[in-house]
């Protein structure tokens, strides 16, 4: 069983009701959001940290991760809730003109800004239409994010640390976290890369992410030159002081930034394969409090009709989507076999003993919660109950979430997920792992070895059953991902015998 | 021997000649996949072999000459089916070698021969893969001492031990990547790799490395269709043509060995083979051999998909006998679809998409050129010619019911418009040079721009001459469209321009720098041959940046140019040439750097009404 760090107090998180689904994998894995909204969030704490002089370095107190991330509220009301701006632009006034209307209208609409004053810009750019151009072109940069409209909640492309800044929600003025597009998964991210043994290594990486780039500056100018109040953020909790995942998440973000991809082009495979391993720690961990075997991830490289792998591919993702719900019912059934908890079975008052330790572990139940029979097993059902149903309204939903994210779940081509890896995630993976070229039944290896992936026969064979094993169709499937790699310019075919998959950046023309 | 009826024809050589030839078709007994097997059946068929100097054989004997300069080991590599093994054997006879004793089907030999001045040990290993690790060979007992005999004739200056390893690329590397224990391997690994992947000579020893895979395909074709056409086989098959039976004249065997034969077909076969050379698609002889034996026999419902002598009389008598189409056979439409897809050479074949691609001229033809006073003679040349008799009145039934009834109770589509993929694929071949640009011969392959891709880049290019002004402009059109990712028309400079967040933005606003097509100081862009034809972008003196331009680039350069949006025709090639924009971006920020001031500036591109860009430089003070 892994060894979890101590629950936090209970007081840093008055609104949890229960104490579970955050003890197994952490405060908090959320399904809603996407991996570039992991990326930024974990960014925005990598920036906070950094200006700390504390960048990967936790002063050996794993918990709580303080940080006081940026707001940048002047940059965010030019970029998103500045209406005015193009059509000021486009009423054709002289130069000076445009300026007052603009930042008259601005005087009025700005929110939760200090003073709204926005007359500095006038010194920094020569002319109504050169900041009007540079505005537009930053906002072409917006990380695309679904249906999110506030402005509040809308974020530029991260070219550095002026351009990071938490989600908050403004009202009357006034800004307050949202966690709606930051649901903290970034910060649980922030701690695996922190308690990784590559930490040190990572942090000037990380740091050069932060500075440099002209955008980056020009989004600085766009500030005034004041001291934003900031506010200190600290709510997420990792359970493990250390954990595979982590080591298998610092080394792709080792290998991408030390790649020969220009720093901006590997922001997409950084945050595709983030995910990727998010969802093995999901996995793991629950395997893990299951005593299951470590999960595989049958892929189906997409095959124009039914075929036997991916058959096996849908079966397995049912199998390893029930896993972390199966492993809810594990931690609660560990309580059940506890010393203590028999002990408090055994003693004079066993109800409301063991009421009291279910309090004090899982915070649960609270005063209305719990009206069934006064019988501690009955008690434990009942949890059970009411835990599944708090974990199925977002922990559970991870596994899809985040394989529909970094490209690893589909349903193309058929009504039920399962495993069908797209390019995007493939050229991710080839990016991170194959520094020139590699022998493809090298790499398949590779693949499963490091991320659980099947594709091949040969990998197939070690995780199927003789029944289930059906050589023919695994070696069609490794077929037709040496046909995509093909067409993505990252395999080699010499002959029958002979392929390889290349780095195309690192070879070609 | 006299059987009644004409079975005593059966037996000539016209027809032992053509069912020798079946063997190299795609049959699942596929007898002539080897040369000892060949030359086996052969003698079964009392036939002369097929034979003809394979173009790197002249080149290999020097290299094992007595007066050759110096004597090193030699790697016969390759894809299955290359002739290495044919290629071995030739060689053992030509350092002197009995044929006899090669045939014994060791897989060591040794002989002593004079190379490069003095007499030396040639141990010749005619398929590596089959070599058991324990073995006796020659003075080497094991497979391990034997291969650190090998290594050590790669890096000795001049060896008294020299070897012939005839292997299959893979097998090669994984052999010397398996033998981490034996001495040198490592070493002898990374020059083979360096030969075989990166075609460059290692920093360290010696070898002469033969890849016959990298002999163009079309070579190849022109090769085995001479030795297959001049067969004395044919005057044979001829001489016992039997009345309604096999090669009489409606033979499909010998109809299609006659469209085989003829200029036209041959011609437009190897503007193919050579547009899969530069597709860099490599087809060996193995492969090529079962194409022509599938192009002269195929049938879809002959036994193994190929007719035989014996099957002509009755195909001929059941009125089936003209689906046994040379036109579809080269597609391999005659097999079923899975055999089909697991035959390579099937698969760059349908590639070109000969069959569905189309012009309304061509269809038209097709569908009103019978009853239709200007396009009768169209239809006449490309289709009633193209087609037997017995086709043709098959096709005229068709036509008419689907002119009558269009869209009658069949289900799914009419037959005639499934008939209409087959015409077109004879038309492709049936269009005489003189009418390609009339008729847009290359329209009905998926490569619109193939054609002039030959005529005005290959060709010139080979000839050592130049290519166009007009095409490079559309070339340098085509970049530049993809470079900014906007409609430009700009085509006598080079736009370098840069996303603001990598390449992966659609838009590249940030104007970088401005690369003359015409030479302007140590600026310009031009084409050059190679393997490829070469894009050369010349940045300053000696700073180059180069594209190689095989088919699917130059089409999708192309149609970009044409309006096509970049990210329709081909992901690959979309990247690709982001890639190639990034390598310049990376050379002109080693070549000319960015001068350290503290301003900040950027330089943005749009355009202007006429589609060309103008770029503003937009400072922004740090006040």
């Amino acid at each position: 069983m892994l060894e979890t760090l101590p629950p936090p107090p209970r007081n840093d998180h008055p609104n949890n009701d229960m104490w579970i689904d955050e003890q197994i994998w952490g405060h908090r894995l959320w399904d809603t959001t996407n991996p570039w909204l992991i990326f930024l969030e974990l960014l925005g704490v990598a920036e906070a940290k950094e200006r700390d002089r504390s960048l990967f370095d936790d002063g050996g107190q794993p918990y709580p991760l303080r940080f006081k991330p940026a707001q940048r509220m002047y940059v965010r009301n030019i970029l998103y809730n500045n209406e005015p701006l193009l059509r000021i632009a486009d009423e054709g006034l002289a130069d000076g003109a445009a300026w007052e209307k603009w930042l008259t209208a601005m005087a009025e609409r700005a929110q939760a800004v200090p003073v709204r004053d926005f007359s500095y810009l006038r010194k920094r750019f020569s002319s109504f239409s050169d900041f009007v151009a540079m505005v537009s072109m930053l906002r072409g940069t917006t990380i695309e994010n679904g249906s999110n409209k506030r402005w509040s909640s809308r974020f530029v492309f991260p070219f550095g640390r002026h351009a990071l800044y938490e989600d908050l929600n403004v009202k009357n003025n006034s800004a307050s976290r949202e966690y709606i597009n930051f649901g903290l998964p970034g910060e649980l991210v922030y701690q695996m890369l922190c308690r990784s043994g590559r930490a040190r290594e990572l942090a000037p990486e990380i740091a050069k992410m932060l500075d440099g780039d002209p955008c980056d500056q020009l989004l600085g100018l766009l500030e005034p030159d004041y001291e934003e109040d900031k506010s200190t953020r600290g709510n997420s909790y990792l359970p493990y002081a250390s954990h595979q995942t982590f080591e298998d998440l610092a080394e792709d973000w080792l290998a991408l930034l030390r790649g020969p991809l220009p720093r901006f082009d590997t922001y997409p495979h950084l945050a595709a394969l983030t995910c990727l391993h998010l969802l093995r720690y999901q996995l793991l961990v629950a395997a893990d409090y299951c005593f299951a075997g470590k999960p595989h991830f049958i892929c189906e490289v997409l095959a124009p009709r039914r075929t036997p792998v991916r058959e096996l591919s849908i079966s397995n993702f049912q199998m390893n989507d029930t896993l972390p719900s199966r492993a809810v019912d594990a931690y609660i059934d560990a309580i059940g076999r506890s010393e203590e908890w028999q002990r408090r079975q055994s003693g004079e008052t066993p109800f409301a003993d063991c009421r009291r330790l279910l309090v004090d572990t899982v915070r649960w139940p609270g005063d209305d919660d719990y009206g069934g029979p006064t019988d501690a097993n009955a008690l434990l059902v009942d949890l059970k109950r009411a835990a599944q149903a708090r974990h199925r309204q977002h922990v559970a939903a991870v596994h899809r979430s985040y394989g529909a994210g970094c490209g690893l779940v589909s349903r193309r081509g058929t009504n039920q997920l399962r495993y069908a890896p797209t390019d995007a995630l493939l050229k991710s993976l080839i990016l991170a792992n194959v520094p020139t070229r590699m022998d493809y039944s090298e790499f398949l290896e590779l693949l499963y070895q490091r991320y659980g992936l099947v594709i091949g026969e040969r990998e197939a064979v070690q995780v199927l059953t003789d029944d289930e094993f059906d050589r023919k169709s695994f070696q069609l499937n490794s077929a037709r991902l040496e046909r995509r790699l093909r067409t993505l310019g990252m395999l080699r075919r010499l002959s029958d015998a002979c392929a390889y998959v290349e780095n195309p950046l690192s070879l070609r023309m | 021997m006299k059987v009644p009826g004409g079975a005593e024809c059966m037996d000539g050589l016209g027809s032992r000649w053509v069912r020798f030839i079946k063997q190299y078709g795609p049959i699942s007994r596929n007898d002539n996949m080897y040369d000892e097997q060949i030359r086996r059946s052969a003698r079964r068929y009392e036939v002369e072999p097929l034979d003809f100097v394979h173009p790197l054989e002249t080149e290999l004997f020097a290299s094992v000459s007595s007066d050759a300069d110096n004597a090193r080991t030699i790697i016969l590599t390759g894809t299955a089916g290359d002739g290495k093994s044919r290629l071995c054997g030739r060689l053992w006879t030509e350092l002197g070698g009995d044929a006899g004793e090669w045939t014994a089907n060791e897989i060591y030999q040794e002989i002593v021969a004079q190379v490069g001045g003095r007499a030396r040990t040639v141990g010749i290993i005619r398929d590596l893969t089959a070599l058991p690790a324990s073995g006796t060979y020659g003075r080497w007992v094991g497979k391990p001492a034997l291969l650190e005999a090998i290594n050590r004739s790669f890096f000795e200056p001049d060896p008294d031990n020299i070897f012939v390893i005839a292997a299959n690329d893979g097998q090669l590397l994984d052999t010397w990547r398996r033998a981490a224990d034996v001495p040198l391997s490592s070493e002898g690994h990374a020059l083979l790799e360096a030969r075989l992947v990166d075609a460059r000579p290692a920093s360290q020893g010696e070898i002469a490395f033969f890849n016959l895979s990298t002999v163009s395909c079309a070579t190849i074709l022109d090769l085995t269709l001479d030795a297959v056409i001049e067969h004395p086989g044919w005057q044979a098959a001829y001489a016992e043509a039997e009345a309604d039976g096999f090669f009489s004249a409606a033979c499909p065997i010998r109809r299609n060995f006659e469209i085989l034969s003829s200029s036209r077909f041959r011609g437009r076969l190897r503007q193919l083979f050579e547009l899969m050379d530069l597709n860099e698609l490599h087809t060996p002889i193995r492969r090529v051999l079962l194409l022509i034996s599938n192009m002269l026999l195929g049938h879809p419902d002959a036994k193994d998909k190929l007719m035989s002598p014996a099957d002509i009389r009755p195909l001929l008598r059941s009125g089936k006998a003209h689906a046994g189409d040379i036109f579809q056979n080269l597609f391999g439409a005659n097999l079923s679809d899975a055999r089909r897809e697991s035959l390579e050479i099937f698969e760059f074949l349908n590639r070109f998409g000969i069959g569905d691609e189309t012009t309304n001229r061509i269809d038209n033809v097709l569908v009103f050129g019978p009853s239709d006073e200007t396009l009768r003679p169209y239809y006449v040349n490309l289709v009633e010619r193209a087609f037997s008799a017995q086709a043709l009145d098959e096709l005229s039934a068709l036509r008419n019911d689907y002119l009558e009834r269009p869209d009658a109770t069949h289900e799914g589509e009419h037959p005639f418009l499934a008939s209409l993929q087959a015409q077109r694929r004879a038309i492709f071949f049936q269009i005489p040079d003189d009418q390609s640009e009339e008729l847009r011969l290359w329209d009905l392959t998926v490569f619109r721009h193939a054609g002039e891709f030959l005529r005005e880049v290959v060709t010139p290019l080979n000839n050592n001459g130049r290519v166009g002004r007009a095409i490079l402009g559309r070339l340098v059109n085509g970049l530049n469209r993809i470079f900014t990712g906007m409609l430009v028309t700009t085509d006598r400079e080079l736009l370098i321009a840069a996303g603001l967040s990598g390449s992966a933005a659609g838009l590249s606003q940030i104007l970088v720098e401005r690369i003359s097509v015409a030479p302007r100081r140590h600026e310009k862009v031009e084409l050059r041959s190679g393997t490829l034809p070469m894009l050369i972008v010349e940045i300053d003196s000696g700073v180059e940046v180069r594209l190689e331009l095989n088919l699917v680039r130059y089409e999708f350069l192309m149609r970009v140019a044409g309006g096509a949006l970049p990210g329709s025709f081909s992901k690959e090639c979309h990247e690709d040439i982001l890639a190639f924009k990034s390598t310049i971006l990376a050379a002109l920020a080693r070549s000319r750097p960015p001068d350290e001031s503290t301003d900040l500036s950027f330089r943005i591109l749009s355009l202007n009404s006429a589609g060309e860009p103008v770029d503003d430089v937009i400072e922004v003070i740090r006040a």
